[in-house]
């Protein structure tokens, strides 16, 4: 899959930015986790390629996105709302990374699990892809996930 | 102007409407399904003037929906707004008989262009 750097940073923020309105700063993924709940948005593809596109951010986060999504205030925000939202931009973060694959491929109906420590392990796969935006004063990450050799 | 959505994604649901209401069809009667299957029985029950539709989701995915009303001899007005944007999605759309293809993300001017006969 040609991705570079710079396609992934545009894809990422033209789904979070473009289409949402938030305002993004690029950051660093190392650094204690915000503490809390955090929810993530898993989506996989098959095919060509295959592989996986991660969404994860804090419970927070999630409730920000979610009250801007459906207009109400973020303490209104109910729980299935933030999975819903978590999804959604999973799935249209791995819509865009199918989009630049050759060849056809299959995308899944996103899942998203919520917790406080845990982590999602796609068996077989390798880290290609990292990014940390800050927004809103919440940290989010975006991950890509091969099984394909690097 | 009755306009169906489907989408098994509330937040997406809400955001098809919000740029419906932003290019002027805010006046229309919005109706919700949140799959194929749901959505072709809409349809077949409410007959609406546009349906704008996911292409992925549980139960019967947009495409399957609408190439079972064509089978049924259901005729019907549908563009996709969907994740999905790999050249061949759109032309088997557009061999199902879909006016458009709206990839996620979009924005209102997006929806101007491929709505714009409906506005």
């Amino acid at each position: 899959m040609e991705m570079t750097d710079l396609d992934f940073a545009e894809m990422v923020e033209s789904v979070f930015s473009g289409m949402l309105g938030f305002e993004l700063v690029r950051t660093h993924t190392e650094g204690e986790p915000e503490p809390g709940d955090r929810f993530i948005g898993t989506v996989h593809i098959s095919g060509s390629w295959e592989g996986s596109v991660v969404v994860e951010c804090p419970e927070k986060f999630g409730r920000l996105v979610a009250a801007a999504m459906f207009g109400n205030e973020p303490d209104a925000v109910e729980d299935d709302e933030i999975v819903d939202v978590v999804g959604e931009l999973a799935n249209m973060t791995g819509g865009n990374v199918k989009a630049l694959l050759e060849g056809e491929a299959t995308l899944s109906l996103p899942t998203v699990v919520r917790g406080a420590d845990f982590r999602v392990i796609v068996p077989g796969t390798h880290l290609t892809r990292s990014l940390a935006y800050e927004c809103s004063g919440h940290v989010f990450q975006v991950r890509v996930l091969s099984k394909n050799p690097s | 102007m009755k306009i169906l959505i489907v989408d098994d994604s509330k937040a997406m649901r809400m955001i098809v409407r919000r740029q419906c209401n932003e290019i002027g069809l805010g006046e229309s009667e919005f109706i919700e399904a949140t799959n194929g299957v749901e959505g072709a029985a809409v349809i077949k029950e409410q007959q609406p003037d546009l349906v704008l539709s996911d292409w992925n989701m549980p139960e019967m995915s947009g495409i399957e929906m609408l190439e079972a009303l064509n089978a049924d001899g259901v005729s019907v007005k549908l563009g996709f707004v969907t994740s999905e944007s790999q050249p061949s999605y759109k032309d088997r759309a557009i061999e199902a008989g879909a006016l458009f293809l709206i990839s996620k993300p979009f924005n209102a001017e997006t929806f101007r262009r491929a709505l714009g006969q409906f506005v």
